[in-house]
């Protein structure tokens, strides 16, 4: 009886554990990793064979949030070799209420804990003065370009088909 | 300890049952075994991503840590309170002593080991990790290279591993270790985050030389060290052993040399920073006062501060905290703590700060009346604004107080009625009793580029002039001057020059002008437009109706930024920030006629780690470059 009593708690205790675990997995807020120096070799390393796009923008920038509702659709619909830079320094709870908005919280997030200052940039793009939004495209080959900007989304669907 | 083993599996459920049976067979206590069970479960049920998926799984906060290479490095997560959409392809979770790692993809080789208890024990936060990660695990491990790896995981481990380092306020030690930016991430409550993530931070103990020889050690180091060891190369820095007690240091010491590579990071430092002290400012903006005190005003932290020198920047007396807005205060790149002040000792501070989630900024002023000893409370530069952001102060020769500044209202106005319009209108305004009250307030440029400092010289009797980044027709970004008189009332716009920048981006780099005693408008700017890209520099002598041809600043195959220009009689110097990818160094030019000829370019400062923008300043017959930067600090230069 004290056996029975003792594997049932535990029953309990697995399926209690369980369930509070995965109500808190439900309840997490969109996740976003630091990006520091030195991360952008390990982002492209991670591209594997494939094409990846990286697009850089910042909370606190117009045309930024004016687009990127468009890059939320476009990585429903089109690709999901797309990664996201937030480069302002501002709480993490905006960003992440942002990203959610914008409808990219799918996709990988990332947000510069350093000043977003020459360094950084530099490992991307050796004259890229910090204008955003900004986007980095990789192809199959492991070509890099970037353009400063708004994205023609159709030409960027084109690009991926391409690519794959 | 149980020795390292991989395993590979051909499904999840295969992997899962593996791991249940073996581990659970090795526990007695029912309460592990139910850990095990539960958080197998878990791991098997939520690890459904595939590597650069957007169906990314959320992460449970039961796993501790993840694996971006097959296993081979595991680390903490960075940021596992938000959850976790990040490409991971194994999970790890400590339970006890007992540490699980589980792979994503069916065909990863995951290690599993159990770690040692004391290391489990003593390390908290990240440096389980290591402890997960099987320090000694690896250590076993005779593949060198992945230790190496250790680099990753294992730099963050070591960090981690010293609590003290982390909690330490000390302002020193933290130098000492924020040595890296990444540190900096740390910023949250868990600070071991932002440490784990990072590699420099070992390297920042490059600091010690040594360290970088050592480095070599890393190999060792490999070894679970790793973790440990990654500190080493902190130890190596004086500050944190100060701090450590001597056990831990012990520890740390031990290992050494992860990351010899450090060395380089040394240098950079200071970067992380956690205080609101001058040696973590991000912008600072000088005030040479009429008793040749120096006031500096500086961001950091989201405070804005303030300080005096009395020995001409090279050593400041305790900073008073101006205001404090957190993540709130605007530290865009272009956006500083402005400063001006008079023969009387009147001083006046404006800064920007996001009122709402919005981002509707707002523009806030604080005064002295006795040389920057004491400061009002800070007051709004306008009532129910919409946004303001970036001001730019000036001071006439009859000590009116101008003020300039990029307002949203024009913006908000259209908006109202359905008419979408980009960017915002530049806003003018002076005061006759330093900032008790504003005269002529009024839009003098309805569009304007929203996102770049305003430049304003008001200092010639005759000839007040600003300059701004425009945004003409088509959304073209180019720049533009507009002279004005004392009532403020400017001429109409006119474009410095034709670049053709048209664009939708937020440049973040506004233009410099100032007025030669000739009432010659000499003005420096940034462009990626259509008809020419890099730094420029255009002279007017007809109150801008015309401008020069354009005159390139550096090379414009290299990294230039930040052009500022400063007029003193017929004499005008420019100053421009060149990067070469280690460096940051101040340029200058020079002219003694007026802008009709202009010296070769020399390097006033450089420096290997974060740089403020340099700005000119003048003082009776002296001008002055200022230049903040993290490693060598605040820096005024005379130049003449």
């Amino acid at each position: 009886m004290k056996m029975m009593t003792q594997r049932t708690r535990s029953l309990i205790l697995v399926f209690l554990l369980t369930f509070f675990a995965w109500t808190a997995c439900l309840s997490q807020s969109v996740g976003m990793a630091p990006y520091v120096r030195g991360d952008w070799e390990k982002l492209v390393d991670k591209r594997g064979s494939g094409p990846l796009v990286v697009h850089f923008w910042g909370v606190s920038c117009g045309p930024c949030l004016t687009e990127m509702p468009q890059w939320g659709q476009f990585i429903a619909k089109e690709s999901s070799r797309v990664l996201f830079v937030q480069v302002d320094d501002v709480s993490k709870d905006i960003t992440a209420n942002l990203v959610k908005k914008m409808r990219i919280d799918k996709a990988s997030n990332y947000v510069v804990f350093s000043k977003f200052d020459e360094f950084l940039r530099f490992e991307i793009d050796s004259k890229w003065q910090g204008e955003i939004p900004y986007t980095v495209t990789i192809d199959k080959h492991g070509v890099q370009k970037a353009y400063a900007g708004n994205t023609n989304f159709k030409t960027l669907a084109a690009w991926f088909k391409k690519n794959i | 300890m149980a020795p390292l083993k991989k395993v590979g599996h051909t499904s999840i459920k295969d992997f899962m049952n593996t791991l249940l049976a073996r581990l659970y067979k090795n526990q007695t206590r029912t309460r592990t075994r139910t850990l095990i069970a539960s958080a197998a479960w878990l791991c098997s049920t939520l690890a459904v991503a595939q590597p650069l998926s957007p169906q990314l799984a959320q992460v449970p906060e039961t796993i501790q840590a993840i694996s971006y290479d097959k296993g081979q490095n595991i680390q903490k997560s960075p940021d596992l309170s938000m959850g976790l959409t990040q490409t991971w392809d194994a999970c790890c979770m400590l339970i006890d002593t007992l540490s699980l790692c589980m792979a994503q993809d069916p065909s990863a080789h995951v290690r599993i080991g159990t770690t040692d208890a004391t290391k489990t024990t003593g390390i908290t936060g990240t440096t389980e990790i290591t402890g997960i990660t099987g320090t000694t695990e690896i250590t076993g491990t005779t593949d060198a290279t992945e230790t190496t790896g250790t680099t990753d995981a294992t730099e963050t481990t070591g960090i981690t591993g010293t609590t003290e380092i982390t909690g330490t306020t000390d302002a020193t030690e933290t130098t000492g270790i924020t040595g890296t930016t990444e540190i900096t991430g740390t910023t949250d409550a868990t600070e071991t985050t932002g440490i784990t993530g990072t590699t420099e931070i070992t390297g920042t103990t490059g600091t010690t030389g040594t360290t970088g020889t050592t480095g070599t050690t890393g190999t060792t180091g490999t070894t679970g060290t790793t973790g440990t060891t990654g500190s080493t190369g902190i130890t190596g820095t004086t500050e944190i052993t100060g701090t450590t007690d001597a056990t831990e240091t012990t520890g740390i010491t031990g290992t050494t040399g992860t990351t010899g590579t450090t060395g380089t990071t040394g240098t950079t430092g200071k970067e992380a920073c956690t205080s609101t002290a001058l040696e973590c400012a991000h912008a600072a903006s000088p005030l040479i006062q009429a008793d040749g005190s120096v006031l500096l005003a500086w961001t950091a932290m989201g405070s804005v501060m303030i300080a005096k020198s009395t020995d001409a920047g090279r050593s400041f007396a305790k900073a008073q905290e101006l205001a404090r807005h957190e993540k709130f205060l605007d530290t865009g790149a272009d956006a500083r703590a402005q400063i001006i002040g008079d023969a009387h000792g009147r001083v006046m501070v404006a800064y920007a700060f996001f009122k709402d989630k919005h981002w509707n900024a707002q523009i806030n002023l604080t005064t002295s009346v006795d040389f920057g000893e004491h400061f009002s409370t800070p007051k709004p530069l306008i009532k129910n604004g919409v946004s303001e952001r970036f001001p730019s102060l000036g001071l006439d020769a009859q000590e009116r107080l101008f003020v300039a500044w990029v307002d949203k209202r024009v913006v908000h106005q259209q908006r109202l009625k359905g008419v979408k319009q980009l960017g915002g209108s530049i806003a003018l305004a002076y005061s006759a009793d330093w900032g008790l009250s504003f005269k002529s307030e009024h839009i003098v440029n309805p569009q304007s580029c929203e996102c770049c400092r305003i430049a304003l010289d008001v200092s010639m009797p005759k000839t007040k002039v600003m300059a701004y980044r425009g945004l003409f027709s088509g959304g073209v970004r180019d720049h533009a001057v507009q002279v004005f008189s004392n009532e403020a009332h400017p001429l109409e716009p006119t474009k410095v020059a034709d670049d053709r920048w048209q664009t939708d981006v937020c440049p973040h780099q506004g233009p410099s002008v100032a007025v030669s005693v000739n009432q010659t408008l000499h003005t420096v700017w940034f462009t990626q437009g259509e008809h020419r890209q890099g730094l420029f520099y255009a002279y007017s002598k007809d109150l801008g109706r015309h401008f020069s041809p354009p005159m390139a600043l550096g090379d414009v195959h290299a990294n230039e930024s930040r052009p500022f220009v400063l007029a003193q009689d017929q004499h005008v110097w420019m100053v421009w920030k060149r990067f070469d990818g280690q460096h940051a160094k101040v340029m200058m030019r020079r002219s003694t006629n007026d802008g009709a000829s202009w010296s070769t370019e020399q390097v006033l400062a450089q420096t290997a780690g974060y740089s403020d923008h340099p700005l000119l300043l003048k003082h009776r017959e002296r001008v002055y470059l200022s230049w903040l930067t993290r490693i060598e600090g605040f820096q005024l230069l005379a130049l003449n």
